[in-house]
């Protein structure tokens, strides 16, 4: 919405315009667009002198529903900031429960949906299992109608929107992390819930799966693979021993430094 | 007189099915019949047939001065019964000119060696008895799977009377050694060892087809010629590999079949040198000097350990569980089931759930069917569930 803004900026002081993308309208709203939010930006990306996405799924986004050239456009993908004095938070639970973790907006993007009939595959299987909701959205009456259908209640928990040490503290419980956007230009949680040492599972349809290498992959709509992944990871603790390990390693090369020497190279390429 | 030893392996896993948590209990298969089947058939049209046929009229061409071994697993030889007889009877062909040998391996491709004697020894028998049945040969020679040696192995191998055994020269039991002769097994009386010459072998395995290799075009009078260089009485030339190299990891377009036809030529342009199989090797040279390998050697990745298929707790947990199933399985006395529990011990399947992703990780990845280590044990982890359960 900023676009207007830029490009009358680029006018007045004779510099050039870099539109950095971390979000479209197909993100957000699926084939259901808001035609006039589309045409802005549009209007931003054919009017801008070079253009930033944050991984390679935002690029062909651009490039396929927007008509970009993919040599204007350059993927910087995004980072995690590691808080200094963070605590390991030590925190009781039941013997033998397992705590399955979604936080994000409860909106039709990060599909939610998704997640609690996975849910409910997995109650199945595994009977001592807490789903965490944390968020908040548009999305969220209808979710806890659905839970409430699925007679899920017990085992679910809608934490509402968590802040600061809230979050901290929630990721340090749980067993499991599950990521299941419908569209994920990056998806930067994930990688938060790696600092924990928690095991990730994420839809193909986002940014993050694009250097993510130990975390478990699916497509968002496929809920029973969903559901085998998350037992999986539930069942077998040798699996998260291998994939927190080589997270942590993978997660040292992922840091905010060397996105911004990414940017900076494109803004001086742009402006020299 | 030096002798050129060419062994060449042929292998094809059985493939598993997706096969999720939901599929526990519901009576279904754990391979992935079509996908065997299309991989084997293509892999026979780009491989097998057309090399099997160069290496017939190679060695009708040179008479008796040709000669090669295989080693074909017997998971393999049941794909090729079932899938595409043209290929066993281009092999049995093979077989009767007397100029080819084949050798002794476990069954099931596996790693039975490591974790259960009786289970290793009864499946070396039963590939001993299929080749003797389809190649009318009782082998002399015997490889273990993926190569894998040790002192330990090479006693049980003595033991049960063959003459030969193969290893990787790896520099790190090797030494200032060379690859070119032939060793004695540490404690062994009788036994001799061939190791591989890997730099010659993965020259043509690996580098073949690589333009960056300083030695690119590699043609085979050139690789002759490094042959020649090693010319010393009593030396061996041990080049053993995939036999799908030959127009499948190298496709034909790279000219890998051309060079196949005239390296015998080539090589025995010297008339010093001829073509020997492993066990004529055996036969006709004294070793050199005792060998003494005590932990387990390969011939897979740059670390030539066991790390590719026994080296994260996925494969260990895995591998820990299928095994802890013996004596279950056993006691069932289901010749069905027993065979079933044979199929998931072949290494392929351990191979898959390997992490080593940066150093080896892009040959890994191409012999890899699934997404992610993670899948392909989470995939396994289920089957070993519904197997328990059957049992």
């Amino acid at each position: 919405m900023t676009v207007h803004a830029g490009i009358e900026a680029r006018r007045a002081s004779g510099r050039p315009y870099i539109y950095h993308v971390h979000s479209l309208e197909f993100d957000r709203s699926g084939e259901n667009i808001n035609r006039q939010v589309y045409d802005v930006e549009r209007y931003g990306l054919e009017n801008a002198d070079h253009i930033i996405s944050v991984s390679h799924y935002t690029k062909d986004t651009i490039v396929n529903r927007y008509g970009i050239n993919p040599d204007k456009v350059t993927v910087v993908h995004n980072a995690v900031s590691r808080s200094e004095g963070r605590i390991r938070c030590r925190i009781e639970k039941r013997p033998g429960e397992k705590i399955v973790l979604f936080l994000g907006r409860i909106t039709f993007q990060k599909g939610p949906d998704y997640f609690i009939e996975a849910a409910a595959r997995v109650l199945e299987k595994i009977p001592n299992v807490t789903f965490v909701m944390a968020g908040a959205g548009d999305m969220m009456p209808r979710m806890i109608e659905r839970v409430a259908q699925l007679r899920m209640g017990r085992y679910f928990h809608f934490a509402g929107f968590l802040k600061g040490d809230e979050v901290e503290r929630i990721y340090a419980m749980s067993d499991l992390y599950v990521m299941p956007s419908v569209s994920e230009p990056f998806g930067i949680s994930p990688l938060e819930a790696m600092l924990y040492d928690v095991p990730v599972i994420i839809s193909k349809q986002s940014g993050v799966s694009e250097i993510l290498h130990h975390a478990l992959k699916v497509n968002f709509w496929d809920v029973n693979e969903l559901a085998d992944k998350m037992i999986g990871a539930l069942r077998h603790p040798a699996l998260v021993m291998e994939m927190t390990a080589r997270s942590r390693e993978e997660l040292k090369n992922i840091h905010w430094n060397a996105a911004a020497e990414k940017i900076l190279s494109v803004y001086r390429r742009v402006c020299g | 007189m030096p002798s050129v030893c060419c062994y060449f392996q042929v292998h094809q896993p059985l493939r598993h099915r997706h096969f999720t948590v939901f599929d526990i209990k519901q009576g279904l298969s754990y391979e992935d019949e079509e996908k065997n089947r299309q991989i084997l058939n293509k892999v026979a049209e780009k491989c097998y047939l057309p090399t099997n046929l160069i290496m017939l009229d190679l060695i009708r061409k040179y008479g008796g001065n040709f000669r090669i071994s295989f080693s074909i697993t017997g998971v393999m030889l049941e794909q090729l019964e079932r899938f595409n007889p043209e290929v066993l009877d281009s092999f049995k062909r093979l077989a009767d000119t007397g100029c080819v040998e084949f050798l002794s391996e476990t069954y099931y491709h596996s790693l039975a060696f490591l974790y259960s004697m009786r289970e290793f020894r009864e499946q070396v028998e039963l590939h001993r008895k299929k080749i003797k049945a389809l190649f009318g040969q009782t082998p002399q020679t015997f490889r273990n799977t993926e190569l894998i040696y040790n002192n330990d192995l090479a006693r049980v191998i003595e033991k049960m009377h063959y003459t030969a055994i193969l290893a990787e020269g790896a520099d790190h039991i090797l030494g200032w050694r060379s690859p070119n002769r032939v060793y004695q097994p540490a404690g062994c009386a009788k036994l001799k060892l061939l190791l591989r010459n890997y730099r010659l072998s993965d020259d043509i395995a690996f580098r073949f087809s690589n333009r960056q290799w300083p030695e690119y075009p590699l043609t085979a009078d050139k690789f002759a010629h490094w042959i020649h260089q090693t010319d010393a009485a009593g030396q061996t030339i041990n080049l053993f590999m995939d036999y799908e190299t030959f127009g499948e990891h190298q496709w034909a377009d790279t000219g890998i079949l051309e060079f196949l036809r005239a390296f015998p030529g080539e090589v025995l342009k010297h008339p010093e040198f001829r073509f020997q199989t492993p066990m004529e090797v055996a036969r006709d040279h004294n070793p050199a000097a005792p060998l003494d390998v005590p932990n387990p050697v390969s011939w897979a990745d740059v670390e030539r350990d066991l790390t590719a298929w026994i080296g994260n707790p996925l494969q260990n947990d895995a591998i820990h569980a299928l095994y802890g199933m013996e004596r279950k399985v056993r006691k069932t006395k289901n010749a069905g089931i027993l065979d079933i529990w044979r199929r998931l011990q072949t290494s392929d399947h351990f191979y898959y759930m390997c992490t080593k992703w940066f150093a080896d990780g892009d040959v890994h990845k191409y012999f890899n069917p699934y997404e992610s280590p993670y899948h392909a044990y989470i995939n396994y982890m289920n089957i070993l569930a519904d197997f328990s359960d059957a049992i």
